[in-house]
């Protein structure tokens, strides 16, 4: 520090992390802190520039901010970042060397200070003698993969199955499927069965046909429907007049077969024809 | 069926073809008082049966339906003697057996009164409003109709044609005696005679004057369109003719059987405790006039075989008045009988 200069530089120091245990591509911050009379300027083209400062160290940031000093002057705070890249065979004292600052009043006045000199010990690095074999550095089991939430994802396939059971359900409803099948019974449908499987079996088959169909006649009439019956019957289910023939043919033949004198029941209706009304008549039932 | 019928086992009787001629003249008799009793043809049928089943006939409605004038009108296409009673309070049997006056000479004579009045031979008994006479003169109609036989100048007179019809007005319940079980289970059918329903009827009752003068409206009428001595030989035949098979035996024992005991075959009325409603249903009488009805029936029908139709068809008529209820519940007789009757029907299968 000049005599001249010192008038109006009044004090640089630069400060630095613990000056030991650096090592080979360590970066570590130095700050320096300048404190100049009023009137006095940092001159920027002072400062050192970034890049390499020896063939070891390299200069990675320069940052200058001022604030306010004691005295009315002005402190600069010079942040400086470093990088070494000594690679220490033993444990040395390295310095950084200073730079020079230069200040500038307004009168053609300068002043010049060196500062920013910080040494520090840097060690080389050494594998650590092993101690207890190779299993200290055997694979460590994999990390526990990290199990992602998939409630929301539960919660809406849950609503979706439950909305798809409802959907069916109300399909089912409307198409009478069971458990839904509760629609009006088909009498003619469990008959035409029975008939197909009696008709056939002689005298008393024909008879216990006969019987069963008209059991559906009293089911789809809702009362007993005799003979005289049918007309007034065939008016109110028309679906069932286009047999009207064929009924007509088996009352009268079980009138004959049931109440009169003894007479062949299958003679007056064959089987076959009693079991295509069963079925005929079933069908129909099924188109109302 | 194991069991033979009934029908089975009976002779085949000779005569099918005067049936024939009866059941045609049968037929005209209904036409012909079709003439006079209009909206009716129910009764008339009816009626008909009765004549052929050989019943004695109870008509009942509302006053001025015509229950009078029908059995007037039959009793004039039906031919032969006839007489008529009006059922009072003061009525006595001797009334209708005897006629007390003092003749020309100033003598008090006793003379035949109006049941013997045309001796043995007479047809047609009428008995208006049956319900006014006391049951001393029921039980003598009682006789009369059981055993078409009375008493009287100290000789037995038999009446083998004999029809006794009587009405009775349902509206009167005063200073009239209700008739008896047994004289009610003596009558083969009691008819309900109703207003008719019809408009054109009703118009044609009303303002057509035909139907003002009721003596000129029978006058009009053929008379003795059926033999009247022929109808007991004509029924005997129809009963013997007309076959029931085993299974409507058991049809018609089943409907009984459902008579007498409605809950044993799920029987349920509204209102009604069924374990005591009734107290008799259906004597054997009544079950036998019934299958005697319904043979007739399916002869008019012009069938030799009765069918479940024929029982239905005079069921009610037949069957109604000799179902005798608790009392408690007699004040609604008419709308249980026919609820009664009706699901019996429900729930008897035929065949």
């Amino acid at each position: 520090m000049t005599g001249a200069a010192a008038a109006q530089v009044r004090g640089a120091e630069t400060f630095g992390p613990r000056p030991f245990g650096v090592l080979l591509g360590d970066v570590f911050t130095l700050k320096t802190y300048v404190d100049v009379d009023a009137g006095f300027q940092l001159d920027p083209s002072s400062l050192p520039k970034v890049g390499p400062v020896s063939y070891s160290l390299d200069l990675r940031r320069i940052d200058v901010t001022d604030g306010a000093a004691p005295n009315g002057g002005v402190r600069y705070q010079i942040t400086a970042e470093y990088q070494t890249f000594y690679s220490a065979l033993e444990t040395k004292e390295e310095t950084v060397p200073p730079f020079t600052l230069a200040f500038a009043d307004g009168g053609g006045k300068r002043a010049e200070v060196q500062a920013g000199r910080w040494s520090y010990l840097t060690s080389p690095l050494r594998p650590i003698a092993s101690v207890s074999g190779e299993q200290q550095y055997g694979l460590r089991p994999d990390a526990e993969p990290h199990a992602i939430s998939l409630r929301r994802a539960q919660i809406l396939t849950g609503l979706a199955g439950g909305a798809t059971l409802f959907a069916l359900a109300l399909l089912a409803w409307s198409r009478a499927w069971p458990p839904f099948h509760r629609r009006p019974a088909r009498p003619f449908a469990t008959a035409a069965r029975a008939v197909r499987k009696a008709a056939g079996a002689g005298e008393a088959g024909w008879r216990a046909a006969a019987l069963a169909l008209h059991r559906a006649f009293d089911a789809a009439a809702g009362k007993r429907l005799f003979g005289d019956d049918v007309a007034a019957f065939l008016k109110t289910r028309p679906a069932f007049a286009r047999h009207e023939a064929a009924i007509a043919a088996f009352f009268d033949a079980s009138r004959r077969a049931f109440f009169g004198e003894g007479a062949n029941a299958a003679a007056a209706l064959p089987p076959e024809q009693l079991t295509r009304l069963a079925r005929d008549l079933a069908q129909a039932e099924r188109a109302t | 069926m194991a069991h033979p019928s009934i029908a089975g086992i009976r002779n085949e009787p000779a005569g099918a073809a005067s049936l024939e001629r009866w059941r045609e003249q049968a037929l005209a008799f209904e036409a012909e008082v079709g003439r006079a009793v209009v909206g009716q043809p129910h009764v008339v049928r009816l009626l008909t049966i009765a004549i052929f089943a050989r019943g004695h006939v109870l008509l009942e409605g509302d006053v001025g339906v015509g229950k009078t004038t029908i059995l007037r009108a039959v009793a004039r296409a039906l031919g032969g003697p006839f007489e008529r009673i009006e059922g009072t309070v003061d009525l006595m049997p001797t009334d209708m057996l005897y006629t007390a006056f003092v003749d020309d000479a100033g003598k008090p004579r006793v003379e035949p009164g109006p049941v013997l009045h045309h001796g043995e031979n007479l047809a047609v008994f009428f008995f208006n409003e049956i319900n006014r006479a006391r049951p001393q003169v029921h039980s003598l109609l009682l006789r009369l109709m059981a055993e078409r036989s009375v008493t009287a100048f100290g000789n037995e007179w038999s009446f083998p044609h004999l029809q006794v019809f009587a009405d009775r007005n349902r509206v009167e319940k005063e200073e009239t005696f209700e008739l008896p079980a047994a004289a009610r289970d003596r009558f083969l059918m009691e008819i309900g005679v109703e207003t008719p329903t019809d408009v054109e009827t009703r118009r044609e009752l009303v303002f057509d004057p035909r139907f003002h003068d009721v003596d000129r409206l029978i006058g009009s009428l053929k008379e003795g369109v059926l033999d009247h001595r022929g109808l007991g030989e004509a029924g005997r035949a129809i009963q013997e003719t007309i076959t029931t098979s085993p299974t409507l035996e058991t049809y018609v024992l089943a409907l009984w059987d459902a008579i007498r005991a409605p809950l044993s075959v799920g029987i349920a009325i509204d209102g009604v405790d069924m374990a005591r409603l009734i107290q008799g249903g259906g004597s054997p009488r009544g079950v036998g006039a019934l299958v005697r009805a319904a043979r007739v029936r399916a002869w008019l029908e012009g069938r030799a075989m009765v069918l479940p139709e024929d029982v239905r068809a005079v069921f009610n008529p037949v069957m109604a008045h000799r179902i005798f209820l608790d009392p408690i519940y007699e004040a609604r007789r008419d709308r249980i009988v026919a609820a009664l009757c009706a699901q019996v029907f429900e729930r008897t299968p035929a065949p």
